[in-house]
């Protein structure tokens, strides 16, 4: 037992480090962890009061405990889908661990630990405000209820851990047994997130008929959902009900830990080992610019990494995915608009989302992190630190400025766009693309997290990660908010150029900053 | 060929290597040793330009690593102790790369590559991912892309460790060829008897100061490396 909390401490360790940059950045730890408080608090807040005050009038506040866990469940699994199978079988201690005189259950578990803890976190950030909502809307147990509601989030957290803990384990199961285990790790990752945003397209609908549909929502929570009817249950103060949960979590929990510890070895052997060809035969050899091999590197990086691409690529199969849905709905859409008539501000909101989605979208804001121990070879080339800037801000506008045309190519169709909307929309999310784009090297090179285990860790729990990525899909929300303020006075098409103006001298003015004083911050990674 | 003036590189408030000055001639081999944590990879990696440094100046062949890095760093080859590779690339992508980088003309890196992937007989496993190397593989991978650089100074940290016993046999005629050529060799080691028979000169290091600097022959004298190392180390201690 002690062997195993030695083991767990470790994985505790190790998560807190992940959170963490070196040297003078140590607050970049405390940083990281505010900000992911921030968001699960603002997040359940808003969904909190808003459920409260469509619930509370109907005499429904009892179904709010029920459905914010459902989200914080869901929300959870969303942000630590991707980091299962990393956090599982990505970490470089294979060799050390396995050697040592511990059972593979307990290692396991102690890694699964990390994953749990971290989906704890945001668990009792998430569960709080709702517990707030709820007394403040009448519902009842006062204190006793809040004190259930936080012992059934620790086991609530479990919920989340364990889906993570069978996908990625589904993932390196299938990947390991594949000689192209990138790829086959992205698609298997990309089917899974399909089906939890279908998922997430299923409760939105039945989230926004909950009225209507309380007794269906009920029900759901007696059959598929019964782990939350118990949990909702045990916050109300049934002590059977609380131990229904905790047994529902828990055992499934374990048995799916000490099934899948029985080929953990097998699996991470399989992972570690690769097939070396000897009959390679050297022929022509090519030739390209400094720049032309940088950039190749940094698409190789991109492109071999299934933790890089999904976690920086998934706004652009958002907006992709967006803009097929408008055009195939393109009917019911212009329908839609004519009933709306022509106050309904849908260009407004087409380029808004375009511009947050796209937002997410910033590889430079890791790429550098991503470096890790073979940023000796970059410092030790005869190459300009701005040059091997250029070559990972290259690669993030390769990727978004593409996406964004053919977007608004497909949005012009479905939305029947003018050429001067197309053309000014395309332009002003094209320039907020490339300031987020030099934004985010910015804060790599002030936040590098280059001391991470594996990618999982710096693209999805370093700081500079979540500032890339959230930061560039919430600025455009306080951007429409201040056109709200202003459209009296200005038209949406001179805001858009004066935002597409402003945004081009804000990436002129990092561009100047990357290339002298980023220069010598790169020198002193 | 490489002249350290002063070097100061500072951990904090710790002082890793403290006002280090010595120089390499062209067609010199130059063995850096010292105790762990004595300063030689700091040192080292200064030098490469890997590492930043708070005084003194680095100049390789005439051009100083601060204020003309790209063009001190362009006659440089420089491997660390565990030389990190793109474990996502092949090998040939990553000797590519390097080549790509380091300007080796178009007509000439096949052949480089060639003579150095046969000797170290890694040319048909160039088409596999470094990432199913081996680490004598990765080690060996990472010798051919500073070799076919023909740098003007090569500077390697702990080269023999992980090495086989012919590869490590046909990198002593490499660094040889490689001074014979004009260039320099500046490593370090703490494998005294190869630093013996190796180095033209040998520099001790000791908290990180210089405590000893000069022809190999003078410094072991009549006795050996091993023992001239273990009794300034003790007279360090003393001090």
């Amino acid at each position: 037992m002690s062997r195993f909390v030695a083991l767990v401490k470790v994985s505790f360790l190790a998560l807190l480090k992940s959170f963490s940059s070196r040297g003078k950045n140590k607050i970049a730890g405390v940083g990281t962890l505010v900000l992911m408080a921030f968001l699960c608090i603002y997040l359940s807040g808003v969904y909190s009061f808003m459920f409260a005050t469509v619930l509370a009038p109907v005499g429904l506040i009892d179904l709010l405990p029920l459905l914010m866990a459902v989200f914080t469940a869901f929300m959870a699994l969303v942000l630590t889908l991707f980091g299962g199978s990393g956090i599982l079988f990505g970490a470089k201690d294979a060799d050390f661990v396995l050697a040592l005189p511990v059972s593979a259950f307990e290692i396991m578990l102690s890694k699964i630990m990390a994953l749990y803890l971290e989906n704890l976190l945001i668990t009792l950030f998430m569960m709080l405000p709702c517990g707030v909502a709820y007394l403040t809307s009448g519902g009842t147990g006062g204190l006793l209820f809040l004190l259930l509601m936080l012992v059934g989030s620790i086991f609530l957290a479990l919920i989340p851990t364990f889906f993570a803990v069978v996908i990625g384990y589904v993932v390196a199961w299938f990947s390991a047994r594949s000689s192209k285990k990138s790829i086959v790790a992205t698609l298997l990752y990309l089917l899974f997130f399909i089906a939890v945003m279908l998922l997430s397209f299923r409760m939105n609908e039945l989230v926004n008929g909950i009225i209507l549909h309380a007794d269906g929502v009920l029900a759901a929570m007696n059959s598929w959902l019964l782990p939350f009817g118990l949990f909702g249950k045990a916050c109300g103060g049934n002590p059977a009900a609380l131990l229904g949960f905790v047994a529902l979590t828990v055992l499934p929990f374990l048995l799916v830990v000490w099934l899948f510890s029985r080929r953990y070895k097998s699996i991470l052997t399989r992972m570690s080992s690769h097939a070396v060809r000897k009959d390679y035969r050297l022929s022509r050899v090519e030739t390209t610019s400094q720049f032309g091999a940088l950039y190749k590197k940094e698409a190789a990086r991109y492109f071999g990494s299934p933790m890089y691409l999904l976690n920086t690529g998934f706004g652009i199969v958002m907006l992709l995915g967006a803009c097929i849905y408008a055009l195939i709905k393109q009917n019911d859409l212009r329908f839609f608009l004519l009933q709306s008539g022509l106050d309904f501000p849908f260009f407004e909101i087409a380029v808004v989302a375009a511009a947050a989605m796209i937002g997410t979208v910033c590889t430079t804001s890791v790429s550098l992190s991503l470096e890790g121990n073979r940023l000796w070879i970059l410092k030790a080339a005869p190459v300009r630190a701005r040059t091997i800037f250029l070559s990972k801000i290259a690669l993030n506008l390769s990727l978004t400025i593409p996406s964004l045309l053919i977007g608004f190519v497909m949005m012009a169709i479905a939305l029947e766009l003018s050429a001067a909307q197309t053309i000014l929309g395309f332009i002003s999310c094209a320039s907020y693309s490339l300031f987020t784009t030099l934004i985010g090297m910015i804060v790599n090179l002030k936040l590098p997290k280059l001391d991470a285990d594996n990618d999982t860790i710096v693209v999805k729990q370093s700081l500079s990660a979540l500032i890339g990525s959230l930061g560039g899909m919430l600025f455009p929300g306080a951007v429409a908010v201040l056109y709200f303020l202003l459209h009296a006075h200005v038209s949406i098409m001179l805001f858009l150029l004066i935002a597409t103006l402003v945004f081009l001298a804000a990436s002129l003015l990092c561009a100047k900053w990357l290339g002298g004083r980023g220069e010598r911050v790169f020198l002193e990674l | 060929m490489l002249e350290i003036k002063n070097l100061t590189k500072f951990y904090g408030s710790t002082r890793a290597v403290d006002d280090l000055s010595l120089s390499v001639a062209p067609g010199e081999i130059y063995g850096f040793i010292g105790h762990n944590g004595a300063g030689k990879t700091t040192t080292l990696r200064s030098v490469a330009g890997v590492l930043d440094f708070e005084q003194g100046d680095i100049f390789i062949d005439g051009h100083s690593i601060r204020t003309e890095p790209v063009a001190a760093k362009s006659v440089t080859a420089f491997l660390p102790d565990n030389p990190d590779l793109y474990d996502f690339m092949t090998g040939i992508k990553y000797l590519t790369f390097i080549a790509d980088i380091y300007r080796i003309p178009k007509e000439e890196r096949y052949d480089r590559i060639k003579t150095y992937a046969d000797a170290f007989e890694l040319t048909g496993v160039l088409g596999s991912a470094i990432g199913s190397y081996s680490h004598g593989m990765k080690q060996k991978l990472a010798l051919i892309s500073a070799l076919i650089r023909k740098p003007r100074l090569l500077i390697l940290d702990e080269p023999f460790v992980g090495l086989d016993p012919s590869a490590s046999f046909l990198l002593k005629g490499y660094l040889h060829e490689l001074c014979k050529s004009g260039g320099a060799v500046f490593f370090s080691t703490h494998v005294l008897e190869v630093a013996e028979k190796l180095c033209d000169k040998i520099a001790i290091i000791k908290h990180g100061r210089l405590v000893e600097a000069g022809p190999t022959a003078e410094i072991v004298g009549k006795s050996s490396l091993e023992s001239v190392f273990l009794e300034l180390a003790q007279e360090g201690e003393k001090q």
